[in-house]
């Protein structure tokens, strides 16, 4: 600071009066040094502290900074010895007690005594600070040495920490160690004195200005604990199950954590949580994996986000837990394979006719259809409940992890897709629900399970078979009027569409298309009844368009009675002239009839199949008691052989038998002989004579629809050959293959030898040709 | 520990006393550090500051820690007076001692 100008020269600016004969330097320094003695026997208040700070001031002031420094530092150092000797060196441990408690209170004593030292010397040194104040702020700077305060740390750390006199570093670390130890093996130590004594470690630094902390402690205590957890690791999953390891694990980790935040440091709980981890998860992966399956079959939703909570702590857990998922899924669904197969097996061998006792046969073999019903039924639920299962497990417990769920789906796909009758019993069960629907679910529950159905539908990679065991269960459906509603219909055939897109739905909405013009042009047909001459049986006529619907038996010809056949000459007639150009086939496996039946007792109502009433109609010609051959039936109707033993089947073997067959027995074989029941009775007016149907296809039948699905197949992939080449006009042999299977995936799952197969021949057709390179296919117009 | 009085006591050399609020006085980090209960000298439990400065010295520092309490407390953005125009030119010499000592 200095004087203004202006005043210079006005007044005469005194000097500061000398002080009373100041003392010489040697004398203050006695003065300073027992007072600074005194503050370290804590006897501060009885000081002046003007007076010593005015003694620190006058030494430095004279230039006597560094008596003043070197002696504070000397009188620092000695009080430190004295501590140390008197305070921490006879608390070391000596016993060697192995007892828990022993130890602890031994070792509890020693910090405790360090931590007092410890804040005695700080508030001390914070007392020297404050007197000291002057020399730090014009000496010890420019003198390149450390402040008081921190020059008081050092001696500390020096003295104390590090003393060479004393193993205190040693002891001190060895006992921090083994109160953490005895705390975590479960027994109470007191963490104020453990904290305090790693709070000195974390204050002080050393030269190179490094936390005496990370130097001296960390790694020990990161070593100690790598241990401690390695050998729990390794005893508990031996003696635990793995929801209690779990639960161990989780809350050794959060008492770790709780203990490294308020005991020791922040800092370090990212290693410690890494080494923990090590070793009590990745160690472990495969143990406690193993208690997966448990947790899966119990629906233990708990353990199981436990189980997740703890794996996705380390980077190997969540992979692994994928896998096991997955191969516990795949575990599943095969037993649900197997299961179904087994089931299905003895339906199969009940089919073969070498059954010689013909007696009741008929109905076990109604039973066997509807066992493979149930067999489809029970596929389709256990799957569902599969479903349902390792959903809510995802939902609940794995936290809807999006990559678990990939896994999951993966793991669905592959084992449903194993079973080759996937797409049938899909097909079956929506079948079954949309015609039983009404059988005391209401609509809401059925869309709850039809939607259901999709998702496992989903999986389905031959989408196509699918597609055409819909078709026929929805013809048979349709053509029976046996659908719960059109609403039910036409709801599932929209999800389809999400599902799968129009053109997969197009056929079947045709379908829909076709009834309900049939239902039009039956309306018409009735007007025009009522202006020409009718036939005498009322006709209901459903016309087809043959592209949409699956030709379930084509051209079965049948000789129709000509009562019958004039009513489809009066159709033929009216439909033809609407329609122009068009043609007409009759399909009379597909339909069906309602007749009245004179028997003795009574007459009946009868719904049957059509074939069943031309059948029935040869009887009107015959005498009482008159027999028909077989081979008399076949040649009057010429039926195929399968329809007609399936018809006469129903007829005479089934609940109601109308006819009877000679020899009786449950097998039509083709030297039987028939004749009407009059003596027919029960209870109802009106009877169904249900087909006897196969509903799960045999082996012939499955082997056919193969067939048909492959050469479908062939001509799908032809086509979206020809449409990408024809887009592309050259493209590469490997692009092509790619190119094809990505269109074609959604429908099925194309094999690309297959795909080369196809190319070959449509180089043959020429639509294509070879490029130059041999590599590349070019496009010919 | 009762909280500490409000006031605290300077006494210069030659045996006046003056009283200051303990904020202002705490502006000089040496007086500061003096009544600081938790170092715990003797100046601190008595609240009283025994000065090796004359009353006109002092006089001039309690001023000075007021003022410098006032401007740092009214935090209005008027126009500070300078302070320089109140010490006495025959005093600065022993004001400017008297603050390095104090910290002022």
């Amino acid at each position: 600071m200095s004087v203004p100008a202006y005043r210079k020269g006005k007044t005469k600016i005194k000097p500061p009066r000398a002080r009373p004969a100041e003392a010489s330097s040697p004398d203050i320094w006695n003065l300073l040094s027992s007072a600074i003695r005194e503050i370290h026997n804590h006897n501060a208040s009885k000081l002046s502290f003007e007076e010593i700070y005015r003694y620190a001031y006058n030494l430095v002031i004279q230039k006597h900074g560094e008596l003043l420094y070197n002696g504070v530092k000397g009188l620092v150092r000695d009080n430190l010895d004295r501590l140390a000797r008197e305070k921490i060196v006879p608390l070391f441990p000596t016993s060697g007690a192995s007892e828990p408690m022993q130890q602890s209170n031994e070792g509890e004593r020693l910090l405790k005594s360090v931590k007092d030292v410890w804040e005695d010397h700080c508030s001390c040194s914070t007392k020297l600070k404050a007197v000291l104040t002057y020399m730090d702020r014009s000496y010890t700077e420019s003198a390149g040495v450390l402040p008081t305060y921190d020059m008081s740390l050092r001696l500390f750390l020096e003295r104390i920490v590090h003393s060479s006199q004393y193993p205190i570093q040693r002891h001190l670390v060895a006992t921090l160690l083994n109160q953490i130890r005895i705390e975590r093996e479960g027994y109470t130590i007191n963490q104020s004195s453990v904290k305090g004594c790693i709070l000195i470690f974390l204050t002080l630094n050393d030269e190179s200005q490094k936390q005496v902390y990370k130097t001296d402690f960390e790694p020990l205590f990161l070593d100690e604990s790598a241990q401690f957890y390695k050998a729990e690791g390794n005893s508990l999953t031996g003696i635990l199950s793995v929801p209690e390891y779990l639960q161990r694990v989780e809350t050794r980790l959060t008492s770790e954590e709780n203990r490294t935040n308020f005991m020791i440091c922040a800092a370090s709980w990212d290693r410690l949580r890494a080494i923990i981890e090590e070793h009590l998860i990745t160690n472990h992966v495969q143990t406690v994996l193993g208690g997966l399956e448990a947790m899966v079959e119990h629906d233990n939703i708990n353990d199981l986000s436990r189980l997740y909570r703890v794996l996705s702590m380390v980077p190997t857990g969540i992979p692994s837990l994928r896998r096991a998922l997955k191969d516990s899924i795949a575990q599943r669904g095969k037993e649900i394979n197997d299961a179904s197969l087994r089931i299905g097996q003895p339906d199969g061998d009940a089919d073969e006719p070498t059954d010689p006792k013909g007696k009741g046969k008929a109905k076990e073999k109604i039973g066997a259809a509807g066992y493979a019903q149930n067999v489809a039924h029970k596929w389709v639920e256990d799957v569902l409940a599969l479903k349902d299962k390792f959903d809510l497990m995802l939902k609940l417990g794995l936290n809807a992890d999006v990559g678990i769920q990939a896994s999951i789906f993966e793991a669905f796909e592959s084992f449903i897709n194993l079973n080759p009758k996937a797409p049938e019993y899909i097909s079956l069960f929506i079948d079954e629900n949309l015609k039983k629907g009404l059988k005391g679910k209401t609509d809401d529950e059925v869309d709850a399970v039809l939607d259901k159905t999709i998702t496992i539908f989903r999986f389905v990679t031959e989408k196509d078979v699918f597609e055409r065991y819909y078709k026929t269960h929805l013809a048979k459906r349709l053509l029976h009027g046996r659908s719960v509603s059109d609403d039910a219909e036409r709801g599932m055939l929209a999800k389809l569409k999400i599902e799968c897109g129009f053109q997969f739905t197009q056929k079947l909405e045709g379908m829909f298309n076709d009834m309900k013009t049939s239902a039009d042009a039956a309306q018409a047909y009735k007007e025009y009844l009522s202006t020409t001459d009718g036939p005498e049986v009322e006709l209901d006529v459903t016309v087809m368009t043959s592209t949409f619907w699956p030709v379930m038996h084509t051209e079965s010809a049948c000789l129709l009675p000509t009562i019958m056949t004039r009513a489809c000459k009066s159709y033929e007639a009216f439909y033809l002239a609407r329609h122009s150009g068009r043609r007409l086939t009759w399909q009379p496996s597909l339909g069906n009839a309602d007749v009245r039946v004179q028997f003795k007792a009574r007459s009946h109502d009868l719904n049957v199949s059509t074939l069943a009433l031309v059948i029935l109609l040869l009887f009107e010609d015959v005498p009482d008691g008159g027999r028909l051959s077989y081979q008399q039936i076949k040649e009057a109707t010429s039926i195929a052989d399968v329809e007609l033993s399936r018809n006469l089947q129903s007829l005479a073997c089934a609940k109601f038998k109308v006819l009877r067959k000679h020899p009786a027995g449950r097998d039509v074989s083709q030297d039987d002989e028939f004749s009407f029941n009059d003596g027919f009775t029960a209870p109802l007016q009106r009877i169904k004579i249900a087909m006897i149907a196969a509903r799960v296809e045999g082996k012939d039948e499955t082997r056919e629809t193969r067939a048909h699905i492959e050469e479908e197949r062939k001509h799908q992939t032809e086509a979206c050959i020809v449409r990408i080449m024809k887009d592309r006009k050259t493209m590469g042999h490997n692009d092509l293959i790619n190119e094809v299977t990505r269109q074609l995936a959604p429908r099925f799952q194309p094999n690309p030898v297959n795909i080369k197969k196809r190319i070959e021949a449509l180089i043959e057709r020429e639509y294509l040709a070879r490029g130059d390179d041999r590599k590349s296919y070019n496009y010919l117009a | 520990m009762a909280e500490q009085d409000e006031w605290v006591k300077l006494v210069s050399l030659d045996g006046f006393e003056f009283l200051l609020p303990r904020a202002a006085a705490q502006g000089s980090n040496t007086l500061k550090d003096m009544l600081d209960m938790s170092i715990g000298l003797a100046e601190a439990t008595s609240n009283t500051v025994k000065l090796e400065y004359r009353a006109a010295v002092l006089q001039i520092v309690c001023e000075y820690l007021m003022y410098r309490y006032q401007v740092n407390t009214s935090g209005s953005k008027d126009e500070v007076p300078d302070f320089l125009e109140r010490i006495p030119p025959e005093l600065s010499l022993e004001v400017l001692m008297a603050s390095d000592f104090l910290q002022a």
